[in-house]
């Protein structure tokens, strides 16, 4: 059996760059993912990929062996996103996603197998709310640690995640 | 709350058959090779004398019990005094250890409990 992600953190914290690359192939296909998705901008993800794992090294002695690492490299990532996006200022105004096209709520949604669509759909969710579909529809992770890794009350996550499916049936686009 | 459900698992379904972006290879080269300079820097850093604050502390006390022993003997070069003093000493330096060591293992063990 692999040795596990906070194993290979206590070695990495000496140096080992075994332990890095080990990390590195386990968990960079996700969060390269991840932060495409939160972003939706190539260019910005990658320069955001990459300062995490920065961040990753420059603090490896603060990484609580006790935690869980795939929470802490995503909770990075998740602030620096975050960062970025308040920086670039790209979340939509909340007037505009306030104006969704008008549909019989009953009715069957997403039919549309477009996966443009869904990018869109994903793309025109406030950024913390985009952030908890992305965590815990795409990504699979608990309440728990999504609510640990965009650093807010699991009640919040709740009430987020409600929210944001909320608006993603209202922007549906009519089948 | 079904309803919920519902457009999870629509989203899900339809984002499941849209392929993950790669990686690009460039991407992965750029932080392999940032990471392979800090880990010859942290190995360069890890490999210098590291004395922890409890060994400093005992290093300390042993200073402190050779600089007793040498102004107990001083100018007088009684041996008496000589003999006197190095007992001293040598009992100082047994309560130091007494009481450095259970600490310095303790810490130790704490170092390779939060490394493992």
């Amino acid at each position: 059996m692999g040795r596990s992600d906070e194993t290979l953190m206590g070695n990495l914290r000496r140096g080992d760059m075994q332990a890095f690359d080990e990390l590195y192939t386990r968990h960079r296909q996700p969060l390269f993912n991840f932060i495409l998705r939160l972003l939706q901008d190539a260019a910005l993800a990658e320069d955001v990929f990459q300062e995490t794992y920065m961040r990753v090294l420059e603090n490896a002695d603060r990484f609580n062996p006790r935690g869980k690492f795939s929470t802490y490299l995503y909770t990075i990532a998740h602030n620096l996103c975050m960062d970025e996006l308040r920086r670039q200022n790209t979340s939509m105004p909340a007037e505009q996603m306030a104006e969704p096209s008008v549909r019989d709520p009953h009715d069957h949604l997403l039919k549309r197998e477009d996966e443009e669509a869904a990018h869109q759909l994903l793309a025109a969710l406030q950024p913390h709310l985009r952030a908890v579909i992305v965590l815990r529809v795409l990504h699979d992770y608990s309440q728990e640690e999504t609510a640990k890794i965009v650093g807010v009350p699991i009640g919040t996550i709740k009430s987020r995640l409600h929210h944001a499916l909320k608006q993603l049936r209202q922007m549906a686009p009519n089948p | 709350m079904n309803q919920d459900r519902r457009t999870i698992q629509e989203i899900q379904a339809l984002l499941s058959s849209v392929p993950e972006v790669q990686v690009p290879p460039i991407l992965d080269e750029e932080v392999r090779s940032k990471a392979v300079s800090w880990a010859r820097k942290r190995r360069a850093e890890e490999a210098r004398l590291h004395i922890p604050l409890y060994g400093k502390i005992a290093l300390g006390l042993v200073a402190l019990e050779l600089f007793a022993l040498l102004y107990a003997v001083g100018p007088r070069l009684d041996i008496d005094q000589i003999i006197q003093a190095s007992v001293i000493g040598l009992v100082g330096l047994n309560i130091a250890a007494l009481l450095t060591s259970p600490i310095i293992l303790l810490h130790r063990q704490r170092r390779e409990l939060s490394h493992e």
